[in-house]
């Protein structure tokens, strides 16, 4: 059953590229694919990063798209994104400057992890942090959904989302 | 001697007046130079009025459209200001306890309660009496979070004046306890730690050799991340599983977000128009909610 819903995912979300890309061919929208895409099929993996090339020179409308996509899997491959970088440049550094011995503090806070780093990393980093997030479906939590970037949004959930924006904008 | 009458309608739609048609019947002058100047003045005049009609009828739309607009916001307020005074009304008969499904709750189910508040709303006093209706209810476990600190400044002070609890400890299991555990929490227990936590990670797997520049690897896990957030903050207690936000505006103000993946979160308003009957009313609301993954 769950193979079966993978599956049914996999088509619609074929589908909705497909739609994207017939949209993005008569308007100007950039299309955004956040998540770790490798979780995807070839095909699919593909067609998303053939759309994201297609409509990169557009900044007008952006449309940023949540695949294979939660908060903490977000956190922690952002992590090992930093810790990847920080390990090169330390290996650079430790490499190319042997004698500087005395300099160790410096060193020490150029080879930390910092904030901006890991916000830097994630696969949320190539749109703002939301100021409105609304949830349908009247449910009451974020389910692992973008908890990092809504620290100072406001929140709403709705069953129906119509009237409900037009109030929250 | 007689004039045709032309409507601005007819003279807007050709433009220029020796396109003029006429539409109505009037008289027509006798000579050619008077129609001539007669005819330059009434297009003259069209055309003016046109433009003004033009003009004008942009700015009648546009008035129009901000008219609709403020209409529609002023019927949402009036609606949300009822709901508010039926809401208010509501929490009184609860608090009073005249509406019999809010009797029993079923407060075991709320094992771990978080409560953000905003900074420039934290009334000790306030919190004090929360805390005492929380105790009162059956709540065993709190978190007191605010996003500057101001809570975890006041922790002596709030435990000195409600002494029905304890600090909450790193090792404390979520058993039936005599006292109620209070948690303090800010910003600084949320992002900061993250990158904290991320350097400890760092560090050990660093001395370890096992990072690679191999992009597809992965070389940490989700629960890694978390005992390494568990080491790093300290007195870190588990995942809420509801989040109480005292404040005006609906956000969780920075709580940390590894601990709010499933957390069911209802906005409270601000803390000094607090009241008993809401609190009542969230803790129902939880204990009714079915979740169909985690807890």
């Amino acid at each position: 059953m769950a193979l079966l819903n993978l599956i049914i995912y996999c088509y619609e979300l074929g589908e909705c590229m497909t739609v994207l890309a017939k949209i993005a061919k008569h308007h100007p929208i950039k299309v955004n694919f956040a998540g770790n895409l490798e979780l995807l099929n070839a095909e699919l993996r593909d067609e998303a990063h053939k759309l994201m090339g297609t409509t990169a020179e557009y900044s007008k409308f952006i449309v940023t798209i949540c695949v294979c996509y939660c908060c903490t899997d977000d956190i922690v491959h952002s992590v090992e994104e930093s810790s990847r970088k920080k390990h090169y440049y330390h290996s650079y550094i430790e490499d190319s400057h042997d004698d500087d011995k005395d300099d160790d503090d410096k060193d020490d806070e150029r080879h930390m992890i910092k904030l901006v780093d890991i916000e830097k990393n994630m696969y949320m980093a190539v749109t703002p942090d939301p100021d409105i997030l609304i949830r349908t479906g009247d449910e009451h939590r974020l389910s692992n959904f973008l908890q990092w970037q809504t620290c100072h949004s406001l929140w709403h959930h709705c069953l129906q989302i119509a009237w409900r924006l037009v109030y929250g904008i | 001697m007689g004039y045709v009458v032309y409507t601005s309608l007819e003279l807007g739609v050709w433009g220029r007046f020796k396109a003029i048609r006429p539409n109505s019947v009037g008289i027509l002058p006798r000579w050619k130079s008077e129609r001539r100047v007669l005819s330059f003045f009434i297009f003259k005049w069209a055309s003016c009025y046109d433009a003004l009609l033009l003009m004008g009828g942009d700015m009648i739309v546009n008035i129009l459209l901000r008219l609709t607009w403020h209409l529609l916001h002023v019927t949402i307020h009036l609606c949300y200001f009822a709901i508010n005074i039926a809401n208010a009304l509501e929490s009184h008969l609860i608090s009073n306890g005249l509406l019999g499904r809010y009797k029993s709750l079923h407060i075991s189910k709320l094992q771990y309660l978080a409560i953000v508040i905003e900074s420039e709303d934290c009334r000790t006093s306030n919190v004090i009496e929360l805390l005492q209706w929380l105790a009162d209810l059956g709540v065993k476990h709190v978190c007191l979070y605010d996003k500057e600190g101001i809570l975890k400044q006041s922790k002596d002070f709030i435990l000195e004046k409600f002494n029905g609890a304890t600090l909450f400890q790193e090792n404390d299991v979520l058993l039936d306890q005599p006292l109620m555990t209070l948690e303090f929490a800010s910003f600084s227990d949320g992002k900061e730690a993250v990158a904290k936590a991320a350097n400890a990670l760092f560090m050990k797997y660093l001395k370890s050799g096992s990072i690679s520049s191999y992009q597809g690897e992965q070389i940490f896990t989700e629960s890694q991340m978390g005992e390494a957030l568990k080491t790093v903050v300290g007195g870190n207690g588990p995942e809420p599983d509801l989040l109480l936000v005292y404040g005006p505006a609906r956000c969780h103000l920075g709580f940390p977000a590894w601990r709010i993946r499933y957390t069911e979160i209802q906005h409270m308003g601000p803390l000094k128009s607090m009241k008993y009957g809401s609190l009542i009313k969230a803790i129902y609301k939880f204990t009714m909610v079915q979740q169909n993954y985690g807890k």
